[in-house]
């Protein structure tokens, strides 16, 4: 009741310890004595740096190519980076313009029958897949005051016989493509251990 | 006004739940593990058929020529040729020692008989093409060209740079990758540091194996020549024939 009765005045600080030392007390009675707990706040911190460096990783590729058994890039001493453009893969398995599956090859093959003519090297699905992709393109510039080359980076397989490549190449730029590029996996000139294998 | 007791315990008592952020980070981390690539990816510019055959008709109405470099590429080794049939370029298509009919100077430059520069000695009969073919050798052959003192100048130049190729149509993109490699940059071959060079160098300090017969090692280890005073924008590597074109045979499409 009165005022003298009373503890000694102590700060919020303090109370506050007192509190939190109080309630662990608390706490690990009412467990049965588990011991104490784990602080995660240091492995919050590490998750946090690694999931940062990875989204940026995945993020800043312009070139998102996911390697397997149908699709092995070719090795290259090139010093050049790659940059946002029209994407052709060919794969053992099919070609794509950007996204959409326009072509079905055999074992990396083209069938005759998505040729023009046995005597052409066009293949109008190609051609006309090419032309509407480019112009999504120039309209989404349009949009955005932004003008995209029509350059194409070709992801091919490196057994892709050049037939193949050349017929690809051809449709392309029939559908409106001016230049080309082609993706690889860059190694140092000089370095033995990264050599031809891919 | 002091805070009541309840009050103060209650804030003490306050933590924050992170559990549920736990399991979303633990969930994106593995996935976005499996999404990224740790492969170094890059591009090789090709010049269009179209835009090279318009650079070299424009280009045959200067006076002083360089070579306009073609080289074939096919099942039996590389064929060098000049676009421009220069007769000082005859030389060049002789092929290297070593191959069959070495020594033989070709009769016609655009229907050579031996390849220039013919398959490995060392490869495996059953080898791929890619392993059969002898990259090194048409390196040295190139070196030989670009060396050459009436042409070094105008090589320097950028419309004379440019290098096209032929493969056959069933030579694989790995091999066309292989040959744009060995063509693009002058190298420094292992154990030497050759001085940058001039139009009075001789090719032999650049040249694998001095220009005797060199193995594919001798490629792997030597490194490109490098300029210390680079323009920012520009490569530090001294160009060989640093711009493809893609051509392909009439009948092959």
């Amino acid at each position: 009741m009165s005022e003298d009765k009373k503890a000694p005045a102590l700060s919020y600080e303090e109370r506050v310890a007192l509190m939190n030392a109080k309630s662990k007390k608390g706490r690990r009675g009412s467990r049965g004595d588990e011991g104490p707990s784990l602080n995660i706040n240091s492995m919050m911190d590490m998750m946090v740096i690694i999931l940062c460096f990875l989204l940026m990783s995945v993020g800043s590729d312009p070139l998102n190519v996911k390697q397997n058994d149908d699709l092995r890039l070719a090795n290259s001493t090139t010093e050049v980076n790659p940059e946002d453009s029209l994407t052709i893969t060919i794969s053992r398995q099919y070609v794509l313009v950007g996204d959409r599956r326009v072509l079905t090859l055999n074992d990396g093959r083209i069938d005759q029958q998505d040729l023009a003519s046995s005597e052409s090297a066009l293949i109008p699905e190609l051609q006309s897949a090419t032309e509407d992709v480019l112009a999504q393109r120039e309209a989404l510039g349009a949009q955005v005051g932004r003008e995209y080359a029509k350059i194409a980076t070709i992801i091919c397989d490196n057994r892709t016989p050049y037939n193949v490549l050349a017929r690809v190449m051809r449709s392309a730029a029939a559908g409106g493509v001016e230049s080309f590029r082609f993706a690889v996996i860059r190694r140092t000139q000089g370095d033995v251990g990264g050599s031809s294998e891919s | 006004m002091a805070r009541g007791r309840g009050q103060v315990e209650a804030e003490a008592d306050m933590e924050l739940n992170l559990a549920p952020i736990m399991n979303m980070v633990m969930i994106l981390i593995p996935l976005l593990l499996v999404m990224v690539q740790f492969d170094k990816k890059g591009i090789i510019a090709v010049e269009s058929t179209s835009s090279a055959a318009s650079a070299a008709s424009s280009d045959e109405q200067e006076q002083e020529q360089a070579p306009r470099l073609l080289v074939t590429i096919s099942d039996d080794g590389f064929r060098i040729a000049d676009q421009r049939n220069l007769p000082a370029f005859a030389q060049y298509m002789v092929p290297v020692a070593g191959c069959t009919g070495a020594g033989a100077a070709p009769e016609d430059g655009a229907a050579q008989a031996n390849p220039t520069v013919c398959l490995r000695q060392d490869a495996a009969e059953d080898a791929s093409l890619v392993d059969k073919l002898d990259y090194a050798a048409l390196y040295n052959r190139l070196v030989e060209i670009r060396m050459h003192p009436e042409w070094f100048a105008l090589f320097n130049q950028r419309e004379n740079s440019v290098i096209s190729f032929i493969p056959d149509s069933e030579v694989p993109f790995e091999v066309i990758v292989r040959a744009m490699d060995v063509s693009r940059y002058i190298l420094a071959p292992a154990g030497t540091e050759p001085e940058l060079p001039t139009a009075g160098s001789g090719p032999t300090s650049y040249q694998l194996a001095g220009g005797a017969s060199p193995s594919e090692d001798d490629l792997l280890r030597a490194r490109f020549l490098r300029r210390e005073d680079v323009v920012e924008g520009e490569s530090p590597f001294i160009g060989l024939f640093p711009s493809p074109v893609l051509l392909s045979m009439r009948s092959g499409g």
